[in-house]
């Protein structure tokens, strides 16, 4: 247990980049991700084949690789990118298929008569979907988008593949440096995840039941 | 791009260390499926049950559920590599399994069944749960035992209901095989690793590797699918129209 | 949903047009090198001349070749001084850049630094796309084991599982030396020593200054491990990283190696570093002049 105690500051200190890349994963992929599931409901058989190609072959490659890849790539071609960087990149590429996803399911969600109603009035596809079919999607997406970004969490402990000094890599490195006692270390480890993970998915609940007031 | 090497994938040497990256990947995914199934069986029949008595093993189950849910597949990884295996009384017992799978390979099959057992139950509890009581009820009243009502009612209508989301959990354990790697099984991505860092071949190895799962777990969803739409034609009844697509489907 | 969705505006369309040009614009960069008045490109050497700087690449995170001592922000190492030492006798300043085992080479060839002294181990293939100074430096391979274990040599690994590092020259070097030995590969180096206490591997493989470093992490943990093997078995060779092309530049470095060891410098840096493993420094090739 002393080992927890004294590596306490160290090990917490790598929650910073735990949240920074579920963060910045979240952020941008939602982006991608709305850009994906607009292309993906497109009638345009150009638009919609790729991107539904783009998900699924995306979607069935395991997070790890891609992280590798896109570090090395990098790393590779001279650049001098952190590897927070990188697994921040890795993770915005393979979310934002899961967040096209939710999106989609957001938009379709959305009652046709608001999209009627919204171009009788005038506005252009695009600014109806801005303005009217969008704004009502994303209040119904977000139990969905708290759900995964505590999936992205998870995740985030992949990045210690690469070096990022995130929370899990630092317990994993205090316990190649202390030794004796890993059932202490790698069950604090755990007990840190449960408790920010349980609570975010319970927040997800909450909101879910709110929303369908 | 640099210089494109194919020969370090497509080489002797290549192939040979992707064939045997990819036989530990797939004896992983197997046992894993295997397992977990079984376990998340068990965890979902233990959650249905309505007998007072087992609300102990109900509220046992659910925290279980909920605490191997939120905790990442590494940690899972590590408890067991470095934490349960690392123990002399666990090492004797896994003795006679040792010549086939190493201890890593081992724990590995334990923490993919920890991590995906909850997900699966959930997944067979819904399904359980889904089937109205009328149907036993009505089931019985005409005269079938309960072994036959079980067997010719509500299983068939549970599996239908239960494979494409099952399925989706199937793909999830393979693609978790992938982070074996760090407790040193040799499985895919860890050869990626080695053709890479000898050869420096960054695009040619891990592209590879990724194809290679693209194709597996692009082939396993197309495959439950089909095993799904099968059922839907065998047990849907009048509900299952000539080429009608089954509910829900089976996805990366 | 059977409501016909109309076609997606323009704003999306050049949205995913400059979406895939940013990707597509992501390609390597090679800066040509500089070009001299007289229109003729300066070598290396001339330019770091001209500039009175030369840029090392050095290690921040493998002892004791370039690492940060804890509370310090600064790399020190046997590589770090090294370094110091050429720029000094070049007579210009030394920039020192960070770099891993996964960019540095690119870093070279890209033209982001100009030589690298970063615990880089000369192979054959690497030779293949840059060039390397005189060895100066060989470590020879050890074993790490608890004491008391009854393995001395690598013969005795036989059925037994070695852990080495993922990806490291010893993890080929091993198979050759021992092909009955039972391979272990982690992540890090420093996960071979959870996996020895683990008791998933008796004993781990590498160079004497890697097993070093790992000896003094597992003593400070109240393991007590000692390294065993005969010196000098398989020494893997360090050299200094120059990019291919830059023969004037290798001489330099060259001579100013000699030089370092003829007056006895190589040797004060070499017992500063090494000294608690190797007694004697290492037999740099010194060339008659």
């Amino acid at each position: 247990m002393d080992a927890i105690w004294e590596n306490l500051p160290y090990m917490l200190a790598g929650l910073k980049y735990t949240f920074g890349i579920a963060a910045i994963g979240i952020f941008f992929s939602f982006f991608l991700g709305t850009l994906l599931a607009v292309l993906r409901l497109s009638p345009i058989k150009w638009l919609h084949y790729p991107a539904v190609v783009y998900i699924e072959v995306v979607r069935s490659v395991p997070l790890i690789l891609f992280i590798f890849f896109i570090y090395f790539l990098i790393a590779g071609m001279g650049y001098n990118i952190s590897s927070f960087a990188s697994a921040s990149v890795a993770v915005v590429v393979f979310i934002s298929t899961y967040i096209a996803e939710i999106v989609r399911a957001g938009i379709l969600s959305i009652d046709s008569g608001q999209m009627e109603a919204a171009r009788a009035t005038g506005l252009s596809y695009a600014r109806a979907m801005r303005l009217v079919v969008l704004p009502q999607a994303v209040r119904r997406m977000v139990p969905a988008l708290v759900s995964e970004f505590t999936i992205v969490i998870k995740e985030s402990s992949l990045a210690m593949v690469i070096g990022v000094p995130e929370f899990f890599n630092r317990v994993f490195t205090t316990n190649a440096r202390v030794l004796t006692e890993p059932f202490a270390l790698l069950g604090f480890a755990a007990f840190v995840y449960f408790v920010i993970c349980f609570s975010l998915s319970w927040w997800s609940r909450r909101l879910e039941i709110r929303m369908d007031v | 791009m640099e210089g494109l090497d194919w020969n370090v994938i497509l080489g002797p040497e290549g192939r040979h260390m992707l064939a045997s990256g990819l036989a530990i990947t797939l004896q992983l995914s197997v046992y894993g499926i295997v397992f977990s199934t079984l376990a998340g069986l068990l965890i979902a029949m233990g959650r249905v049950s309505t007998a007072p008595a087992l609300a102990p093993l109900r509220w046992f189950l659910a925290g279980v559920t909920e605490v191997c849910r939120n905790i990442p597949l590494l940690v899972h990884l590590a408890v067991w590599n470095f934490g349960v295996f690392g123990f002399a009384a666990v090492h004797a017992f896994t003795e006679p399994l040792t010549a086939f799978y190493s201890t890593q390979f081992l724990a590995s099959i334990c923490a993919l069944v920890t991590y995906r057992c909850s997900y699966v139950a959930e997944v067979f509890r819904s399904g359980l749960q889904s089937i109205p009581k009328g149907q036993i009820e009505a089931a019985m009243a005409t005269g079938l035992s309960y072994r036959a009502t079980m067997r010719r009612v509500v299983l068939p209508q549970v599996f239908r209901i239960v494979i494409p989301p099952l399925g989706n959990q199937y793909v999830g354990v393979t693609k978790n095989t992938s982070v074996v790697l760090v407790i040193g099984v040799p499985d895919l991505v860890f050869q990626a690793y080695q053709i890479e860092s000898v050869t420096f071949q960054v695009f040619l190895a891990f592209g590879a590797v990724m194809a290679i799962f693209s194709l597996v777990c692009l082939a396993e969803s197309a495959l439950l699918n089909v095993l799904a739409s099968h059922l839907d034609r065998r047990w849907g009844g009048a509900a299952m129209a000539k080429g009608a697509r089954p509910a829900a489907t089976v996805t990366a | 949903m059977n409501q016909a969705i109309p076609k997606i505006s323009r704003t999306a369309m050049i949205l995913a047009a400059c979406l895939s040009l940013t990707l597509l614009g992501a390609c390597s960069k090679n800066e040509p090198a500089k070009v001299s008045q007289a229109g003729q490109p300066d070598t290396t050497l001339a330019s770091i001349q001209k500039k009175g700087v030369i840029t090392v690449g050095v290690k921040a995170d493998t002892p004791p070749y370039g690492f940060v001592p804890q509370g310090q922000s600064q790399p020190v190492g046997f590589d770090i001084d090294i370094a110091h030492q050429i720029a000094s006798r070049m007579k210009v300043k030394l920039n020192m850049v960070i770099v891993t085992s996964a960019n540095r080479i690119a870093n070279l060839k890209t033209r982001k630094v100009d030589i690298l002294v970063s615990s880089l181990v000369h192979t054959r293939e690497r030779d293949k796309a840059i060039d390397y100074s005189v060895t100066y430096f060989a470590d020879s391979q050890k074993i790490l084991v608890p004491r008391g274990s009854p393995i001395t040599s690598v013969a005795d690994l036989s059925g037994k599982t070695v852990a080495v590092g993922q990806g490291s020259i010893q993890e080929q070097m091993i198979k050759v030396l021992n092909p009955q030995a039972k391979i272990l590969s982690m992540a890090k180096w420093s996960d071979t020593l959870q996996a020895l206490t683990a008791k998933q591997a008796v004993a781990i493989f590498s160079a004497a200054g890697v097993l070093g470093g790992l000896q003094k992490t597992a003593n400070k943990a109240g393991m007590d491990l000692v390294m065993v093997g005969k010196d000098g078995l398989n020494p893997i060779p360090y050299a200094v990283g120059i990019r291919q092309g830059d023969a004037d530049l290798r001489d330099e470095i060259n001579r100013v190696l000699m030089d370092m060891v003829e007056d006895g410098t190589y040797a004060k840096i070499f017992t500063k570093w090494w000294g608690e493993i190797y007694s004697q420094p290492y037999q740099v090739e010194v060339w008659p002049k």
